[in-house]
């Protein structure tokens, strides 16, 4: 499972709780909105243009229909008007006028329904006869132009003259029509020019009705097409969507996410394949897991089986050790030999424990409330002797005021220890300063030497196991070599850390911040504590980030005006 | 294998009688299923001029515990057949004996199910023989007994309140009722008690009561002090005697008479 898409996925339902920005981020983010956004998008283009098409030629062949019927109907009654003309015989030209003037109506009332008027004129080519021009409708005349009129008295059409024309109706501003026109023989008066305007009005509106319809059946399309691409593709991605969940799950370390298989297709086997993947993986893990279960029980069971042989082991060497004096030269000595090789494996042994305590997770802390003072002097004072063999001086700076907070303290003691013995290995015989500063929350403690110190690629191994700085160097105290991941540990289980800093040739600081009520952890801050004297181990470019192992906490700087009483 | 309780060593008679042995030196029961370390623990305690009984399990030492009459009883946790918690909580249910814990695991839980059944002190595996004397010299010593060099008299009769305790009879009585406290618990008592309205670090208890030379697992105080709870106080979850200092220890409070 591609883990970006659950990731998308996942942002994406995030984003559904944020309205604004929706409808544009979903395009981007849901499958589904692209999905039926692009259906939709492509429909609508379809729809239009080929209803674009369809109306087009709906409205040429209406046209064609519609001036082939009034042409039809103009034909027809040309020629009952022709017949009246010819079956005429009238002696005055009152008579003519009014035989025009009848024929004019009866045109118009027989004429098709979209006949808007007729109008009917001499061309006076006799000299004695003048007729005046007849019309069924006052606009009629006004709608012929002159280039009608010329074209029908020039015959250059040939019978029927036909231009359309835009009317002008009571419903449209505009309406289509046309102006037919013809030349009737009328012996006695000479020629007479007929013309007839057609409306096309209402094939107009047919077509305006069926462009809404079409609009109407398109948007509607459109919309359902979108309804069920987005139903199918909820179908599709709904699941899809439930294993990528469950894909985040797992990649968020949640082995036992799986997904319920409800179907037979394609998703199905999506939906299978993912148990079956997370399956294994959960497997493979637990079976890493139990390695490494056993692995830890079996170095904790091992320090435990040694114990009960070292005690008798150490014991006897205590025994031989108290009569040391009634043995030779080179027995005494290797009483004295064994008697610190013990002592030394012994340590080795109580510190492999612990470790091994701690990967077993069975570490717990003794939190019980006092004065962290007593714990920090008492764990000077152990390594006291220490100390003065090795010449190195430790001045102790405390608060005035007690610093109560709650605590382990076997485990203080033997974070503070522990930093003490790998000071006073690295002091070169220059003093080790021990601080101690609080806040409400925190308190920091501060161990401090002026020795060899360390390059900034050495602190990042400070806290592994078995590391020294120099393998060429002895390790004069006798250290187990666990001592500082050890105190790294114990600071880590009261919710506090260890925080280092280190130059070469000025002595290396470590910081132990732990919470006073310890359970929360320290909250972290950008700029890491210092003491007074610390600049110079400072680091002097910006890129020396490798300077500072561990990690930062609170300032506790400010120690004497906000110390609270807990 | 179980060996009996009078696995012979040399220069030792052991009065299997049922009666308590009149020499000056004190029966120390080793309870410990490793042979090696027992031997070494018997001939190292015979050095100091103990005499050592050896049970390699528990159902063995619960048996031969009446039978030896041990001044004290150092008992491994880890034992076949019958474990040395329920060992601890077998013979605290008859005998006021002090018990010293020898444990392989210094891990929370065992200490405090060992303390809880009964036990006075633990010391965890590997000790120094040193160490362990010295416990076990601090366990057979009441605090009432002034230390050597230490000029100052302890009072036999302490009475603060309702609480009258008399170190000579070791009697701990509360409104005229007899207490059953164990010696520590007693010792404790009696220390807290000497102190009463001042309040006592869990280290000074540790050193007095216990007589631990360096810093000790508070743990132990703590434990011991719950028990002294559960027998003394009438609510022991809101104690009104042994009341808890917060960042220091414990003080006491005397009742006051009704």
């Amino acid at each position: 499972m591609n883990q970006t898409s659950g990731h998308r996925i996942v942002a994406w339902m995030k984003s559904l709780g944020h309205p604004r920005s929706w409808g544009r981020r979903r395009i981007y983010t849901s499958l589904q909105a692209r999905a039926v956004s692009l259906a939709v998008l492509l429909a609508l283009i379809f729809g239009v243009v080929f209803s674009l098409a369809s109306l087009l030629s709906i409205r040429n062949s209406l046209q064609d229909q519609v001036s082939a019927q009034a042409q039809r109907d103009f034909s027809n009654q040309v020629a009952r008007v022709q017949e009246g003309l010819d079956a005429a015989q009238m002696e005055d030209q009152q008579q003519y006028q009014s035989l025009i003037t009848n024929l004019a109506s009866s045109f118009q009332n027989d004429g098709a329904v979209n006949l808007v008027g007729v109008f009917m004129w001499g061309s006076g080519r006799t000299a004695n006869s003048v007729l005046v021009p007849v019309s069924t409708d006052p606009t009629v005349a006004s709608l012929i132009s002159e280039s009608m009129r010329s074209a029908v008295s020039g015959g250059s059409c040939g019978g029927v003259c036909y231009q359309p024309i835009n009317l002008k109706s009571q419903t449209h501003d505009r309406a289509p029509g046309a102006v037919l026109g013809t030349v009737l023989n009328f012996s006695a008066l000479g020629d007479l020019e007929l013309f007839a305007v057609y409306s096309y009005a209402s094939q107009q509106q047919s077509v305006m009705q069926i462009q809404l319809s079409m609009l109407i059946v398109i948007i509607v399309l459109c919309l359902l097409l979108g309804i069920v691409v987005w139903c199918v593709m909820r179908s599709v991605i709904r699941p899809v969507e439930r294993v990528a969940v469950a894909a985040e799950s797992v990649a968020l370390g949640q082995l036992n996410a799986r997904v319920d298989v409800n179907r037979h297709d394609e998703i199905g086997i999506l939906q299978r394949s993912f148990n079956e993947m997370a399956s294994s993986l959960d497997e493979k893990i637990e079976e890493l897991e139990k390695v490494g279960t056993f692995q830890r029980r079996f170095v904790s069971d091992v320090s435990h089986e040694l114990r009960t042989p070292v005690t008798t082991i150490r014991m006897a060497s205590d025994l031989l050790e108290s009569r040391k004096s009634s043995f030779e030269g080179s027995t005494a000595r290797t009483v004295e030999l064994l008697s610190g090789q013990i002592n030394r494996f012994e340590k080795m042994l109580a510190d492999l424990l612990e470790i091994s305590r701690y990967d077993a997770g069975y570490a717990a802390v003794d939190l019980v409330e006092g004065d962290l003072r007593e714990t920090v002097n008492s764990a000077v004072i152990q390594v006291g002797q220490i100390a003065e063999a090795k010449g190195v001086p430790i001045a102790v700076l405390l608060p005035q005021d007690p610093v109560i907070s709650s605590f382990d303290s076997r485990r203080i003691t033997r974070i503070i220890r522990n930093l003490l013995i790998n000071g006073i290995d690295f002091a070169e015989g220059k003093p080790i300063e021990v601080h101690m500063a609080c806040n409400r929350q925190a308190v920091a403690i501060a161990v401090r030497d002026h020795g060899t110190g360390m390059a900034p690629e050495q602190l990042a191994h400070v806290f592994d196991r078995f590391w020294r700085a120099d393998a060429s160097r002895a390790r004069t105290t006798g250290g187990s070599g666990l001592g500082l991941a050890i105190a790294m540990s114990d600071a880590r289980l009261h919710g506090g850390g260890i925080e280092l800093r280190s130059a070469p040739d000025l002595g290396t600081c470590f910081l132990v911040t732990l919470p006073r009520d310890g359970l929360h952890e320290v909250p972290a801050s950008a700029q890491p504590l210092r003491f007074r004297g610390d600049e110079e181990l400072d680091p002097v470019d910006a890129s020396g980030a490798g300077i500072y192992a561990g990690r930062s906490v609170a300032q506790a700087d400010r120690k004497d005006d906000d110390r609270g009483d807990v | 294998m179980l060996l009996s309780a009078t696995m012979p060593l040399a220069g030792r008679t052991l009065n299997l009688q049922g009666e308590r042995a009149v020499a000056i030196h004190k029966t120390v029961m080793i309870v410990d299923d490793d042979k090696a370390l027992a031997e070494m623990l018997s001939i190292v305690l015979e050095a100091e001029d103990f005499e050592a009984v050896i049970c390699l399990d528990g159902v063995r030492a619960v048996e031969m515990f009446p039978i030896v009459q041990p001044a004290i009883v150092l008992l491994d946790v880890m034992l076949p057949g019958l474990n040395g918690v329920e060992v601890a909580r077998l013979l605290r249910e008859h005998s006021d004996v002090p018990i010293v814990m020898l444990t392989a695991k210094s891990d929370t839980q065992d200490v405090v199910l060992g303390l809880e059944a009964g036990a006075d002190d633990y010391i965890a595996k590997p000790f120094k023989a040193a160490e362990l004397i010295a416990r076990i010299r601090a366990r057979l010593r009441s605090v009432a007994v002034p230390a050597e060099g230490d000029g100052s008299i302890l009072p036999d009769r302490i009475v603060k309140g309702g609480v009258s305790l008399s170190r000579s009879e070791h009697v701990a009585m509360k409104f005229g009722k007899q207490l059953a406290l164990t010696p520590v618990e007693f010792d404790l008592l009696y220390t807290l008690a000497l102190f009463a309205g001042e309040a006592l670090r869990r280290d000074q208890l540790l050193r007095k009561v216990w007589g631990y030379e360096h810093a000790g697992d508070t743990r132990l105080v703590n434990v011991h002090v719950q028990r002294l709870r559960q027998k003394i106080e009438d609510d022991p979850e809101f104690p009104s005697i042994v009341q808890t200092v917060r960042g220091i220890g414990y003080k006491f409070v005397p009742p006051k008479m009704m």
